[in-house]
């Protein structure tokens, strides 16, 4: 199964106060840890609140546009890792593992199971497939200009 | 929640970046009152130690999954 595991925010975060070297450093032997044990699929860390927008949905199709920041700092996500694991108490385990994220203060890591496919039914497998594919043609594009641009960044230096 | 409506909001159609209008989202939750949040990652350019590593752990993460497919 696949789970996400939501890093939240705290007052710190919100404020852009960036980790100290050591914690990028024992959350980077983490994250080694993580991959060699075959269970992270990605992860990252988000900027505070205040660099994003909001996007409301209203009945009646009203969409508004909502700069942040967003005050409820406990709801709030300051970063993510997407695991692959054989059941929630393994990553229940692996997240007591981990670094403390937010020294200092208190702070919470919440898990949470994604929907896979088969939780739609199985007559909805082969749809999924197509959409696979034609998401995995988009990625393999996106891939390819990343890839051109640290070729061409590289080559600048 | 404290947040401000922008001058988007009036056009209910959220440009993207470059000025362009973008494909909308279908209302995620009919019936509802819901939100997407969009947040931008910290980029790691400014930490080249930081750069090379994730480079490296998501090279290995690729290779992982073809692997796997």
């Amino acid at each position: 199964m696949r789970v996400m595991v939501i890093v939240k925010a705290t007052k710190n975060s919100e404020a852009g106060k960036m980790p100290s070297k050591e914690l990028l450093t024992a959350m980077g032997k983490f994250n080694e840890e993580l991959v060699k044990a075959g269970i992270m699929l990605d992860g990252d860390g988000l900027k505070p609140s205040s660099k994003g927008k909001r996007i409301r949905f209203s009945p009646g199709s009203k969409r508004t546009v909502i700069d942040g920041p967003f005050t409820e700092t406990k709801e709030l996500v300051a970063g993510y890792w997407i695991w692959q694991v054989k059941s929630l108490d393994e990553a229940v385990e692996w997240a007591r593992r981990c670094p403390d994220p937010m020294p200092g203060e208190e702070s919470e890591l919440e898990i949470r199971p994604f929907y896979e496919p088969e939780d739609f039914g199985a007559e909805h497998l082969e749809d999924f497939k197509a959409y696979e594919d034609r998401l995995e043609k988009g990625l393999q594009s996106l891939r390819q200009k990343r890839i051109d641009a640290e070729e061409r960044l590289k080559a600048k230096k | 929640m404290r947040g401000k409506t922008t001058k988007n909001s009036e056009a209910g159609n959220p440009p993207s970046s470059n000025g362009k209008r973008v494909p909308r989202s279908p209302d995620p939750m009919p019936g509802e009152e819901s939100e997407i949040e969009i947040r931008p990652f910290y980029p790691l350019e400014d930490s080249p130690e930081a750069r090379a590593k994730e480079l490296e752990l998501r090279a290995y993460l690729e290779a992982q999954a073809k692997k796997k497919s």
